[in-house]
């Protein structure tokens, strides 16, 4: 019994290790995942906000006490600080877990490829996120929009670009 | 009646600041990019990363139970 023991404590602790490695790879911490929409496997339906008209699903949220954390993740983007979209997009998911749950999530977690980072739900990103909802709502009452940027690599890494009558030249 | 503003989705506020054009072409034009390759392989890197996260949750839970059970055999050696 004791040889059974110790080989089924050998094996557990492969297990253990094994995880831990696996966890670490996904740049995620070990918190419940109460929600994911990755592998095709939905578990809810998309949240939904009426008063600001917002919609979405995160990857995945994470519990953190009663409060949620919502995680976004994107596997392919090299980068080491995080794109204000990327931050923009998280602070939609935080806000529609404040709506639907009552309480305000204190911080998103961004994956990008090789690093994590915690935005921190803050009076000043949930006016951000307002002010360019209502940017984008003025935009739609336009018959055509302008370029935002000016910078090349956008446009030649943008699906539109060989198609689009304001596009930056390439070379 | 109050007018009812559009609905936006999440995802389209990093498309927004990527390029507004970029996004007001396929919001509003129904424009498909020229990369559906890259839409794959992104959804190929997701799906893993789920896999992986998954992974791992099921392999801390066997490796409780083993240890539970090593513990029992422990007793009852």
């Amino acid at each position: 019994m004791i040889w059974l023991a110790l080989a089924l404590g050998l094996i557990a602790l492969w297990f253990w290790r094994r995880s831990n490695q696996l966890r670490a790879s996904t740049g995620l911490p070990w918190r419940t995942v109460v929600y994911h929409d990755t592998a095709r496997r939905e578990l809810t339906k998309a949240l939904f906000s009426a008063r600001y008209q917002l919609t979405g699903k995160p990857d995945y949220v994470l519990a953190d006490g009663k409060a949620l954390i919502p995680v976004e993740v994107k596997p392919q983007r090299q980068a080491t600080s995080p794109r204000q979209g990327d931050i923009l997009q998280l602070a939609a998911y935080c806000l529609l877990l404040e709506e639907a749950t009552g309480v305000a999530p204190r911080y998103g977690l961004l994956r990008y490829a090789q690093h994590t980072f915690q935005v921190d739900w803050t009076d000043q990103l949930y006016q951000a996120l307002l002010e360019t909802l209502d940017a984008m709502r003025d935009e739609l009452e336009l018959n055509d929009v302008e370029r935002s940027h000016e910078q090349p690599w956008r446009c030649r890494a943008c699906g539109f670009g060989d198609r689009c009558t304001d596009a930056l030249e390439y070379d | 009646m109050a007018e009812r503003k559009p609905i936006i989705r999440a995802s389209e506020l990093g498309e927004y600041d990527f390029c507004a054009r970029a996004w007001w072409l396929r919001r509003e034009c129904g424009w498909e990019g020229r990369f559906p390759e890259h839409l794959a392989q992104g959804e190929t890197a997701h799906q893993r990363h789920g896999q992986d996260l998954q992974q791992s949750q099921w392999l801390r839970t066997v490796a409780i139970g083993l240890l539970l059970l090593a513990a029992l055999a422990l007793v009852l050696a």
